[in-house]
């Protein structure tokens, strides 16, 4: 078993190797078709605590989630930039792309918190020249944004590691779990600063400001491993911390920056002219509901796990359709896109589905999930935070669908032309992805 | 009680004897080393002698202020000159008067009715000169202000005499983290205040003037007195750095070591001196606004000797 | 005690070091000065190694003197342009900004003093918050790339100088820390040879 994950992650670290040979598509598809294997094949197992590795319910979900995001975008990577940029560069990008994911498996399964904190800054060290392939001025500075903002409020987040191997004297995440803890002050500290510093890499309001900007000018399978993935692994190792973190005061200050970064979004969404921009605002407010459901507990935890699950595939297919946008029309804004039903149908479809699926539209498994939110938040009495989710998310669900109904219908003037195969099957696989969710649930 | 007195009396008459002979050797030190002949060391006494011999005129729209203001500035240093321990290293008799705080105040209110009287001269060179003394005090009246608070934390007194004491007496206090800020950020304020010249350059009409600039209208006995304010403040911030801050040692007490006292001052002088002409000779003249930053600097350096002595326990 | 003045006369180093940072236009002189502060504070984590006789410190020191005060301004210094035009950043209120420094010197003390120090009774990790607080100060204030990767080391700076005053990690941990902080600078290497300052740029507004 351990072997298993240290081969999951090992595998994309050594396909990154490939940067010097000629194959390195064949091997980045290859090894993430192997990723995906050894995911559904560890998620068989119940509960396992190695000394260096942890596997239990919250990881082995995720696990799935990144190697399905992973090799659903090295397909789209291969066939969306093939003719757009020269080989050197296309060969740094897919072989980046390997090591991004194998600091991802790598933060989701170790067993230490001051290892989780370095997984979370590799995974923004090795994503940072994600950004940059295609070298416009507006994703340099995103880039910049996304490295200086990001890091810095991680370094916050050492405090957190700090004060908790001050008070344990241990970083085992396993052992400091199951020991007895009681609310003291120097771990309210350390779920505080934990709250700021990783949450920073959450895009938990008010520290979200590198957001929009790093996911709307990345490229589109770039910005569906961040929306998707990037996003709850981040999220993972804040709960980690909050699990550790046993106190109600702490509990209402989590409660109260999930809340904040759900409105924020639902405040900025209408007035977004730029549909990635829209699109990464809808994944601010979808992580913010998830980590309430994640804090709250009971149902509500299973509904934030369905909700990530489902919103990574769903906001996965939303940015590859977008791709797809924006390799025909060649422009980012809502307004100079009209007619996608008749100009490019599959696309239209796609990008129409998955736009409800994030939005949270039954039957995608996002609907489940925040249904289960908010039956959890009306059950322990918490009418107000519920009044305030279900506002937000009905804002934001009609600023989206009313946008994306723009770019659908109208008049065009453009003839009917589609993009690639390989990143259409990609998009709709990942919307049957999102459906396949709550059928799953559903049934088990 | 009389020997109380007559120190005082030394005290005062002391640090009016040595102030124009320290201003002078000063300029004979500068000109030895620019290789020019350059004038005497008694020349600043020739010059307040042609002073007082001058008629006093006044400018058309100046009031009663501009006239009295000289003897008022005069008056005010030579208080200061008996707060602090200048001369003597024991108190002598107006000495409770102000403490540190009440010195630094004190000079505040002498630049202040300086800078008054100038702007009520009402010429362009006196309010040039107005101006650039006024804004560039806001940062160097809290940094004295704040040294002084300083060294007051290190030796627990506010009273002149007795932090000098304490500083004579422990090395420990002398080789501490606040005392060493503090003194750096007092020369970087020594420098500001006499007018030397990274910050300030004298002579006629220069355009970098800003102490000079400020007495410009005056003439006579006025002139004498504003002339000899500003030896003294020259030489009573530089015995303050000296003998509080510094090098502690070396002064006598009692009556025949108070009148000793007079060389020994003059000797800790000549060190300092020469090192002023060091930094004089050395460093071009800063840009106006650059002077600025160079207080910002010598500010941000005493505030954090005053936190470095509150971080408990470990200094 | 001896190492007591000589550690507290070195953290006060440190500080003064952080204010000239800021005050600083120029970028050669400004990595200078983080080579300085990184060397005094391998010189603290030997000198704590010394007094708790603890090898593992002063592999750490070596490290920190190795990995941050060489390495990383070696990066850095290969990236500066050959002509002049980007060395300098222009800045008009210098002095504005030395007493802003000052000022956040202070709330830092006072939010140590309220937050950790009842709980954690050491009181020389002020300094390593304030530390943190004065690099983010540094990105906060500035256009220009390399001053933000400085206002970066020197928040870690402060990190490692809160670890050692508080508990230190692990060396294990610290050591990848050091090297994540390193890859990190390596990558903005890249994309600082790019773009060099920084504004605000239309499309990202909102």
């Amino acid at each position: 078993m351990d072997f298993l994950l240290v081969l999951i992650i090992a595998i994309p670290t050594l396909s990154a190797l490939s940067y010097f040979s000629k194959f390195f598509k064949m091997t980045t598809l290859l090894s993430a078709c192997l990723t995906v294997v050894l995911s559904l094949l560890l998620n068989s197992l119940h509960y396992a605590d190695t000394g260096f590795f942890l596997l239990d319910g919250l990881n082995k979900l995720l696990l799935v989630t990144i190697a399905s995001v992973y090799l659903l975008s090295s397909i789209y990577a291969s066939v969306y930039h093939g003719h757009l940029v020269l080989s050197k560069e296309l060969r740094l990008h897919m072989t980046l792309i390997n090591l991004f994911s194998a600091t991802m498996f790598f933060t989701v399964t170790i067993n230490n918190y001051g290892l989780l904190w370095i997984g979370v800054e590799a995974t923004t060290v090795s994503s940072a020249l994600l950004l940059v392939i295609e070298k416009g001025f507006t994703a340099l500075e995103a880039a910049w944004r996304y490295i200086i903002i990001v890091s810095t409020g991680l370094t916050i987040g050492l405090i957190a590691i700090i004060l908790i191997y001050y008070n344990f004297h241990s970083l085992t995440i396993s052992y400091l779990l199951s020991a007895k803890r009681s609310a003291n002050a120097v771990l309210e500290l350390a779920g505080g600063a934990a709250l700021i510093g990783f949450g920073t890499k959450v895009g938990l309001s008010p520290m979200h400001t590198w957001l929009p900007d790093a996911h709307s000018e990345a490229p589109a399978e770039v910005s569906a491993m961040f929306s998707g993935v990037l996003l709850p692994v981040a999220l993972y190792s804040l709960y980690r911390f909050y699990q550790l973190v046993v106190d109600p005061r702490i509990t209402m200050l989590y409660e109260f920056f999930a809340l904040l970064t759900v409105v924020t979004a639902a405040i900025l969404l209408p007035s977004q002219r730029n549909y990635k921009r829209m699109f990464a605002y809808s994944t601010m407010e979808n992580i913010g509901t998830a980590m309430l459901g994640f804090i709250l507990g009971g149902p509500a935890e299973a509904g934030a796990m369905l909700l990530i699950v489902s919103h990574a595939f769903g906001k996965a297919s939303a940015f590859y359709s977008s791709g797809n946008i924006l390799e025909r029309f060649k422009t980012k804004h809502i307004d100079e896109v009209k007619g996608l039903k008749d100009s490019m149908p599959i696309t239209g479809v796609t990008l129409g589905l998955s736009a409800l699926s994030v939005t949270g539209a039954p039957p995608f498994g996002v609907f489940m999930g925040e249904l289960l939110i908010i039956f959890t938040l009306i059950t322990l009495h918490l009418y107000s935070a519920a009044f305030i989710l279900v506002a937000s998310l009905f804002i934001s669900f009609s600023s989206v669908n009313y946008k994306v109904s723009k770019m659908l219908f109208g008049e065009h003037d453009v003839e009917k032309s589609e993009a690639k195969r390989g990143q259409l099957l990609v998009a709709l696989a990942s919307i049957g992805l999102s459906l396949a969710v709550t059928v799953v649930y559903l049934v088990t | 009680m009389l020997t109380l007195w007559l120190q005082t009396t030394i005290q005062v008459s002391g640090v009016l004897f040595l102030s124009p002979l320290i201003s002078g050797i000063l300029s004979q030190l500068k000109a030895k080393v620019e290789s020019r002949r350059g004038p005497s060391i008694f020349q600043p006494y020739r010059d307040l002698r042609k002073f007082y011999l001058k008629e006093v005129t006044v400018p058309q729209g100046s009031s009663l202020f501009f006239v009295a203001s000289p003897y008022f500035v005069f008056g005010v240093y030579l208080l200061i000159s008996l707060v602090i321990p200048v001369i003597l290293p024991f108190p002598t008799a107006f000495a409770p008067s102000v403490d540190f705080l009440g010195g630094g105040l004190l000079f505040a209110l002498a630049g202040m009715l300086q800078v008054l009287a100038a702007i009520d001269a009402g010429s362009n060179f006196t309010i040039l000169g107005a101006s650039r003394s006024v804004s560039f005090s806001a940062l160097a009246e809290p940094t004295l202000i704040t040294v002084f608070f300083a060294v007051a934390f290190v030796s627990g007194t506010d009273n002149p005499y007795a932090t000098e004491n304490v500083i004579l007496g422990s090395a420990s206090t002398y080789f501490s983290v606040p005392h060493i800020l503090s003194s750096i950020a007092f020369f970087m304020l020594l420098l500001f205040e006499t007018g030397k010249l990274p910050l300030e350059s004298s002579g006629l009409m220069e355009l970098g003037m800003i102490d000079d600039a400020r007495t410009y209208e005056y003439s006579g006995k006025a002139l004498l007195l504003l002339k000899y304010s500003s030896f003294i403040k020259q030489y009573l911030l530089g015995s303050v750095f000296l003998n509080v801050f510094v090098f502690p040692w070396g002064l006598q007490t009692g009556l025949i070591g108070s009148l000793l006292d007079i060389p020994i001052m003059l000797v800790k002088w000549l060190v300092l001196i020469t090192v002023i002409v060091y930094i004089e000779e050395t460093f071009a003249k800063l840009r106006l606004f650059k002077v600025q930053d160079y207080l910002a600097i010598s500010f941000a350096l005493a505030i954090l000797s005053l936190l470095s002595f509150r971080l408990g326990g470990v200094v | 005690m001896i190492t007591q003045e000589i550690l507290s006369l070195i953290s006060l180093t440190l500080l003064v070091s952080a204010i000239a940072i800021q005050s600083q236009s120029y970028i050669k002189p400004m990595i200078r000065t983080i080579i300085l502060q990184s060397v005094l504070l391998g010189a603290i984590t030997a000198l704590v190694g010394f007094e708790e006789s603890s090898y593992e410190l002063y592999l750490l020191a070596v490290l920190i003197v190795f990995l941050r005060g060489v390495l990383i301004s070696y990066v850095l210094e290969q990236r500066l342009p050959r002509n002049n035009k980007f060395v300098r950043e222009y800045l008009p209120g210098v002095a504005s900004l030395t007493l802003v420094s000052i000022v956040v010197i202070m709330l830092s003390f006072l939010l140590y003093y309220f937050a950790f120090f009842g709980k954690l009774g050491s009181p020389i990790g002020a300094i390593g918050l304030s530390l943190m607080v004065q690099g983010v100060l540094l990105i906060m204030t500035r256009k220009n790339s390399f001053a933000h990767v400085i206002g970066y080391i020197e928040e870690e700076n402060g990190i490692i100088f809160i670890g050692l005053s508080w508990a230190p990690l692990p060396l294990l941990v610290e050591i990848n820390v050091l090297l994540d902080v390193f890859g990190l600078v390596i990558v903005s290497s890249v994309l600082v040879f790019e773009a060099k300052e920084h504004y605000v740029v239309q499309e990202l507004i909102g």
